[in-house]
């Protein structure tokens, strides 16, 4: 598996990519040269300089100290969302595909409604309901992304439930959560896994568009959609503020989606 | 094919029956008590429980949820969608009806501009397949789809308004302003047809058809055109059409980037605001906006693409 890796130049490259921003988004402190809240209003607008890599924006905040900053919730965030869906998803799946009958349609006919649901309208009008706040938006992500994976997670499971171990299992009288947990669960969760990385490039780009809108995560707080938010107003004077923000949010998804 | 129609009608009522019960389940779970929050609205100087309860005998809020649910779907028929809570003399109807045709243009424009360019670089990709036009263009679809679209209206502001100055940055009041907006929706959208249209005619070559043609001898453009592209059009015609209703809803973002009054502002406008009632109509229209356009679509394809009616 490593060699193959090793081989595969672009995605080796994505990888490094992803640790290294997970490395300096945990150890943020050790990285960013300013505090990322520190207002110094009488040096806004810097230019690119070697104590601001980035320049200044519109209230003198160090722009790459906010960056690094910025990783912590983007990341945390997303992983968040991953978590929670999956979870729900996971437990839905499970239960559709293994037991099947009642249980199998009436969680069947719940996944069809909230899958013919425009979701992006959806998660909107859940934020609406809670009130505007980053973790509605979570909220809101999971409620609507968790029937996606329990179609998968179902079809999975069907796949396995008449394998022979399974039925071995059954017949020496394992009980039913030891066969779910125990024989179903990590036999899926690896292609669970693999279909979870690839939407924490999604769930990224989610976060940071409802922050861009002003209904996620609220300045002051370093968050790339927010940080694009406050530069969407100073944008004639300051471009720099715009483009950094905007170019690691592309950055994190291409690497997330090849690796 | 009637009783196929029928059938697909029929099976998109209890979706939207659905659809109009979240809606109005959502108006009834908000925290406010929408008696009181009536009140506020008429501007009444002192709430009471007294004047609480009266409202809510006024507005049949008393009645049982079905009752209120029937009632409410009614009003919704005959397009009364009640009054909007921070603006009292609108309703919001009215509301809908003026920002309506801002998106509708938007929408209409990134259409246009969609249609126009996807299907000839969809051909010209298949044509010239692993060419470099073609090879162009498979990094130019990646990107885009990289690209969240508030950060490529963002740019583009940047590049063509700021540093170039050529158009206006936002706002609706002359044909020029609708450009950028337009551009930034079609560029979020035209990698999935280009995809669509390479990957439809790419299938359609290998097919026995167009060997039977090249047999007969007849002009590469000819087949090309005739019979590769004509066949690849019903997914991409069923494709387009299935979403228009995910273009109004996609609109939200960059009619926010752009200022552009469309539906998307007046949503997200709403959602500060906490104008529950516009919020509900926004979510009723776009829903039902995807039944009936997946509805219609289905149909459209059934009749236009004959191998679809060969079990009947």
């Amino acid at each position: 598996m490593w060699k193959k890796l090793f081989k595969n130049k672009t995605a080796l490259i994505m990888l490094i990519i992803i640790f290294a921003t997970t490395i300096v988004g945990i150890f943020a402190p050790l990285f960013a040269s300013h505090d990322p809240y520190e207002i110094d209003v009488m040096n806004k607008f810097a230019v690119i300089s070697l104590e601001y890599p980035l320049g200044t924006d519109n209230l003198g905040r160090c722009i790459l100290s906010r960056m690094i900053y910025g990783i912590r919730p983007t990341l945390f965030l997303s992983l968040m969302t991953m978590i929670g869906t999956i979870s729900i998803g996971m437990v839905m799946g499970l239960l559709a595909g293994y037991f099947r009958g009642v249980v199998d349609e009436i969680i069947m006919r719940i996944i069809d409604v909230m899958l013919s649901f425009p979701s992006q309208i959806m998660i909107f009008a859940i934020v609406a309901l809670l009130g505007v706040d980053v973790r509605n938006v979570i909220i809101a992500n999971v409620i609507i992304k968790w029937a996606w994976y329990a179609r998968m997670v179902r079809t999975n499971v069907m796949k396995y439930r008449s394998k022979n171990f399974i039925l071995f299992s059954r017949c020496i009288g394992n009980r039913e959560s030891f066969i779910l947990f125990r024989h179903l669960l990590p036999s899926i969760s690896w292609e669970m896994a693999v279909l979870a990385t690839l939407d924490i490039g999604w769930a990224i780009l989610d976060i940071s568009t409802f922050s861009f809108l002003g209904l996620g995560v609220q300045a002051p707080t370093p968050e790339w959609g927010a940080m694009l938010n406050e530069a969407k107003n100073v944008m004639t004077t300051n471009p720099v503020q715009m483009i950094a923000p905007g170019v690691a949010i592309v950055t994190c998804f291409v690497s997330i989606l090849i690796s | 094919m009637k009783s196929y129609i029928v059938k697909r009608v029929l099976s998109a009522i209890p979706l939207l029956l659905c659809i109009s019960f979240i809606c109005f389940a959502f108006i009834n779970l908000i925290p406010s008590d929408p008696a009181e929050v009536a009140l506020c609205v008429r501007q009444t100087p002192v709430i009471t429980e007294q004047a609480i309860e009266e409202v809510r005998e006024e507005l049949g809020l008393n009645q049982p949820y079905m009752v209120r649910y029937f009632k409410w779907l009614m009003d919704c028929f005959r397009l009364d969608f009640g009054v909007s809570y921070t603006n009292p003399s609108r309703t919001v109807l009215g509301e809908f009806g003026r920002c309506l045709p801002a998106t509708v243009n938007l929408v209409g424009a990134s259409l246009v501009l969609v249609i126009v360019l996807s299907l000839p670089i969809g051909f010209f990709c298949a044509v010239y397949k692993d060419g470099l036009f073609d090879k162009i263009m498979r990094e130019l679809v990646f990107v885009t789809t990289a690209m969240p679209a508030y950060w490529i209206g963002l740019l583009l502001i940047w590049l063509v308004s700021i540093r170039l100055n050529l158009l206006p940055t936002s706002g609706s009041r002359s044909a020029e302003h609708i450009i950028l907006p337009a551009i930034t929706v079609f560029l979020t959208y035209i990698s999935t047809y280009i995809r669509l249209i390479r990957n439809n005619m790419l299938e359609n070559m290998k097919e026995d058809y167009v060997l039977y043609a090249n047999a007969r001898g007849l002009k590469k453009e000819n087949i090309l055109v005739r019979h590769i592209l004509i066949n690849s059009l019903h997914t991409f015609i069923v494709a387009i059409g299935m979403s228009v209703p995910q273009l109004i809803a996609g609109t939200i973002v960059v009619e926010n980037v752009f200022a552009w009054p469309g539906l998307g502002k007046l949503c997200i406008e709403s959602i500060f605001n906490r104008d529950y009632p516009v919020i509900q109509t926004y979510v009723l229209l776009i829903g039902t906006l995807f039944v009936v356009f997946n509805l219609l679509f289905d149909i459209i394809q059934y009749l236009i693409d004959p191998r679809l009616r060969g079990d009947n």
